[in-house]
């Protein structure tokens, strides 16, 4: 994975997906008022290659950390949160490095699936919602029967505790997402890019 | 000697003795009259009070026991001077001044002036409510007699006389003198112009409305409560000017809680109505009937009910009499009022039979004699009276199994329509009305006057067409309709089909067959047989017996488009299908050598062509076993240079649904899926799924609504390669005719949540849930009242068991989640 500086980039990023090939790294200029305004743009990882016993009716496939494309959310490896899009900016959380594969783990049999994802900045204000949106886009891409875990990767924030306290107490994930507003901005991270 | 015995004082002792002897004395001429006046002089002018009310009252006494003896004119003039003099003297002597007035009034001739003196003075000098009340009584006497004798000179001082009266009498209590005072009021407003005074009038005597008088036990007069009530009731029946007021007052105490009261309010009512106008009445009508209405249902007082019959014929002969004024009338006014007579005699005919055969009775001659004059009448009185007539059969209908009374009139009734020749809507619904009731009657009289009118119509056309070119097809349009009209019933409707039948046979005979009216007349008999089979079911193996050979008859000898449709009809409307299976086969084969016979002409193999494609529907629609043989022809057809367009296009009349033929509702046989059936016999479907995926959108899209409902359809037919290509065309179409997709939102939803778990596919598990995806690009409102139930449902389809079709249903989900979130 190639890790390139930023630089200013044309307004047509926003059209920057994991399937374009070659998918450039770049960064975006954007508002003075982001927190980071040049963060640094990762290589999407390639769609998974269909084997041919995908395609065999009869085989069962286990829902595994590869399943990007049952997600459909570019969370790598899981590329279960994949084309996210990051609240600050028109990259997905993947390109921006936030959610990486070797930080998810999913137990098809024991219905387990834990997300640690990696702020841009350890004072990103976004953490939590970034923490929400992938929840969200969990709970609607996976059968109910699964648990879901959602916590920011340790060290990488500042207040990582009250974040991972915040994400892992249902009761307020779903008073979260009662409240328009708030589940608007979640749409908004999830909505896929075309 | 006279004078001697006169000599003497005159006192209350020797008042009677004297009297006699006067009057004795002067009926034997042994003295004059004026002698008595000379004697009673000292008293007459007495400035003695007390003497001079006796002189006063002695010579009224004397003036009322001469019965029959004739004063001179000059001796009348002088005794009612006198006595009119005498009216403006002390109050204690008026009452006797009158009672003398009175006694001259009654046994002498006044002259015309002595006659208005005395009224005038009265009405000048006497307050005649302040008088005690034989004072008033003898006032009111003389008024009678007044009236009676010199009504003529009184009405030339009409208004003052009729104003003194009503000052007079205003504020009577006495029930005797109100006896008198009724009977007087009737007399002044029957001979005198009471214009002026209408309400005055009515106001001082409908006062006492309703009466509530118990006489004293010890009443010398007998007065009974009846009497005053029966006076009173004469005196507010008495004239037309009442109504206006009278009216509103009877209504108030209709709603009264006094049962007597209600039952005068009604007695009077009816009196009432007798006399005034029935414009005023009707003015009031619907407020009337709904009192009316209202007491009789409200009350449980048998003399109440009596009287409510006879308030209603009452009414009735008031409408009756409105409906013999609007005879010569016309203008919209009137037109109102018919209708509303008419309303009214509906409602009076509905709510006893009683009042309903009364109406027959005597409102049906009126009627039809109208009807009869109809011709010069506008349209709007025809029908009107038509409605009218109608409404009253309906009401009778309600009460008469079998009305035999009515049955002669309806016979004239239906020959009066007949001969007006207007079969206007309304007389038509009447006409059906009838035909309910009396078959007979249609039978007898109806029937023959229109299949009449269907032969000239039908022989005159051309005749006519020069003249009056609309008349001739829209009254041969107007036959048809009312002949569909009055086949409520069996008898008829066997009587009319045939004749029906004959004619359209007729009609195809001719040489220069008119097919318009043909249709016209098939379509006629279609919807007879439609009505009479909803009806009644068992009818249709009539049809079957009768009918259908013989249309089957005419339909071979004449291929036009109308008549295989019916012909079909006829053959679907039977009900014992599988029990006639094998004549049905016969009758296929017999026609379908036959339809071919001689279609070697240019047009003729066309119309065979049209009556083989319906017959093919009819065979496709009930799965019959000849229906492959029958495809085959049409697909075989189709390489025809001269008809196979028009069997191509005929696919459509085999798999379309028509409205009037050939659906569920005309009973015919109709398997389950025969359109899939056809297809999946011909995989004709499945070119077209792949045909649509590849053709240009632009040609599609044109004929795209017209495949959308076949398309949907095809997703729940067993092939699964159909399945998948269609599944694909849809999602394609979702992005290029999103408005025709839309329309079949509700039922595609459904059917792509069922395929997006079919199990034996996962391509088709996928393709389902691109589809459903695609969806959500359809307008928000559509698509928006499923979203919870799809997410929920999708939420097995994340559960797959294959990750390609998890991905799918990820995407799908995801999806409809965003659908409300402003992101799209």
């Amino acid at each position: 994975m190639k890790n390139l500086k930023g630089s200013p980039g044309p307004a047509g990023l926003r059209r920057l997906s994991h399937h374009s090939s070659g998918a450039v790294k770049e960064t975006t200029k954007m508002a003075a008022s982001l927190q980071n305004t040049n963060p640094m743009v990762f290589k999407a990882k390639q769609e998974r290659i269909i084997l041919p016993e995908e395609e065999d009716d009869s085989v069962v496939d286990k829902i595994d950390e590869r399943e990007q494309t049952t997600f459909n959310i570019s969370l790598t490896g899981i590329h279960l949160i994949r084309s996210i899009n990051d609240p600050e900016h028109p990259l997905t959380l993947e390109q921006l490095n936030v959610v990486e594969q070797s930080l998810v783990e999913v137990d098809d049999d024991k219905g387990y699936v834990k997300v640690q994802f990696t702020p841009t900045i350890p004072h990103c204000s976004m953490a939590t919602l970034i923490g929400l949106a992938i929840r969200v886009q969990l709970l609607r891409s996976l059968p109910d029967r699964f648990k879901v875990d959602v916590n920011v990767t340790p060290g990488s924030h500042a207040s990582e505790d009250a974040v991972n306290k915040q994400l892992g107490d249902k009761e307020r994930v779903a008073a979260a997402l009662e409240n328009s507003h708030l589940l608007e901005l979640v749409n908004q991270c999830l909505a896929v890019q075309q | 000697m006279a004078s001697t015995e006169g000599n003497g004082i005159l006192t209350e002792e020797n008042f009677e003795q004297r009297l006699s002897l006067l009057v004795q004395d002067i009926c034997s001429k042994r003295l004059e009259l004026v002698t008595i006046v000379e004697d009673l002089g000292p008293q007459l002018t007495s400035t003695n009070l007390n003497e001079r009310c006796l002189g006063v009252r002695f010579l009224a006494n004397v003036l009322h026991r001469l019965v029959g003896f004739p004063f001179q004119e000059k001796e009348v003039t002088l005794f009612s001077e006198f006595l009119c003099d005498r009216l403006k003297d002390n109050y204690t002597i008026i009452p006797h001044a009158l009672f003398g007035l009175l006694s001259l009034a009654t046994n002498q001739n006044l002259a015309d002036e002595d006659c208005l003196k005395i009224t005038q003075t009265i009405f000048k000098e006497v307050h005649v409510q302040s008088l005690l009340k034989d004072g008033r009584l003898t006032t009111f006497n003389l008024f009678a007699v007044l009236l009676n004798k010199h009504l003529k000179v009184l009405t030339t001082v009409g208004n003052d006389f009729v104003f003194g009266f009503i000052q007079a009498m205003d504020g009577e209590k006495d029930p005797r003198n109100l006896m008198l005072v009724f009977d007087l009021v009737r007399v002044i407003v029957r001979n005198f112009s009471i214009d002026l005074f209408v309400e005055d009038l009515f106001e001082v005597t409908s006062c006492y409305f309703p009466i509530d008088f118990t006489p004293p036990s010890d009443d010398p007069y007998g007065i009974k409560k009846e009497d005053l009530v029966a006076r009173l009731r004469n005196c507010l029946a008495a004239t037309n000017q009442f109504a206006p007021v009278c009216l509103p007052l009877l209504m108030e105490k209709l709603s009264s809680d006094i049962i007597d009261a209600k039952i005068d309010s009604l007695l009077t009512l009816s009196a009432c109505l007798d006399v005034y106008h029935s414009t005023y009445v009707l003015e009031h009508v619907m407020p009337l009937w709904r009192d009316i209405k209202r007491v009789v249902f409200h009350s449980s007082s048998t003399e109440l009910e009596e009287n409510v019959q006879e308030k209603y014929e009452e009414l009735l002969e008031t409408v009756l009499k409105e409906m013999g004024d609007c005879n010569h009338l016309t203008g919209s006014n009137d037109v109102k009022l018919i209708k509303s007579c008419g309303r009214i005699l509906h409602a009076v005919a509905l709510s006893t039979e009683p009042a309903c055969q009364k109406i027959i009775d005597s409102i049906f001659p009126l009627l039809f004699e109208q009807f009869k004059e109809m011709d010069v009448l506008e349209v709007a009185h025809t029908k009107i009276f038509i409605f009218i007539i109608t409404g009253l059969l309906k009401a009778a209908k309600t009460f008469y199994a079998d009305p035999s009374g009515g049955s002669s009139l309806s016979a004239s009734y239906f020959s009066g329509i007949g001969q007006q020749g207007k079969f206007t809507k309304t007389s038509r619904s009447a006409l059906s009305q009838l035909s309910k009731m009396y078959p007979d009657i249609i039978q007898t009289t109806l029937l023959p006057t229109l299949q009449m009118h269907l032969k000239t119509e039908d022989g005159s056309a051309m005749d006519t067409d020069r003249s009056e070119p609309h008349t001739s097809p829209v009254s041969h349009q107007c036959v048809l309709d009312t002949l569909a009209a009055v086949c409520t019933h069996d008898s008829i409707v066997r009587d009319v089909v045939p004749r029906l039948i004959e004619h359209v046979q007729h009609m195809c005979e001719a040489e220069n067959l008119d097919e318009m009216q043909c249709n016209r007349v098939l379509d006629c008999v279609r919807n007879i047989i439609e009505d009479s089979i909803q009806r009644d079911k068992s009818s249709a193996v009539y049809f079957k017996r009768s009918v259908v050979p013989t249309i089957l008859r005419v339909a071979i000898s004449r291929q036009t488009e109308l008549v295989p449709r019916l012909q079909y009809l006829a053959c679907h409307c039977d009900h014992e299908r599988s029990a006639e299976s094998d004549e049905l086969t016969s009758t296929l084969n017999e026609l379908s050598s036959r339809i071919w016979q001689n279609s070697d002409k240019e047009g003729s193999r066309k119309r065979a062509t049209k009556t083989w494609l319906w017959l093919t529907k009819a065979v496709v629609i009930r799965s019959h076993a000849l229906a492959p043989k029958f495809i085959e022809m049409v697909l075989s057809l189709m390489k025809d240079r001269e008809v196979g367009r028009f069997a191509a296009d005929g696919f459509y009349i085999i798999v379309a649904d028509f409205d009037e033929v050939m659906n569920v509702k005309m009973h015919a046989n109709c398997r389950m899926m025969y359109r899939q059936r056809l297809f999946m016999e011909h995989h004709h479907l499945c070119a077209l799924s792949h045909l649509l995926r590849w053709i240009p959108k632009q040609v599609l899209l044109s004929e795209v609504p017209r495949l959308m409902p076949l398309l949907v359809q095809s997703l729940s037919c067993d092939e699964q390669s159909l399945k998948l290509s269609t599944l694909h065309t849809m999602s394609s179409l979702m992005f290029d005719a999103p408005e025709i997709i839309t329309r079949q939102v509700t039922s595609l939803v459904p059917i792509l949540l069922r395929l997006s778990q079919f199990q034996i596919s996962m391509k088709i598990r996928m393709e389902s849930l691109k589809c459903l995806g695609a969806m959500t690009t359809l307008p928000h409102h559509v698509v928006y009242p499923y979203k919870t139930k799809v997410c929920k449902t999708l939420a097995d389809s994340v559960d797959d068991k294959k990750r390609l079709v998890r991905k799918e249903a990820v995407k799908c989900r995801n999806k409809w989640y965003l659908l409300g979130s402003s992101t799209r």
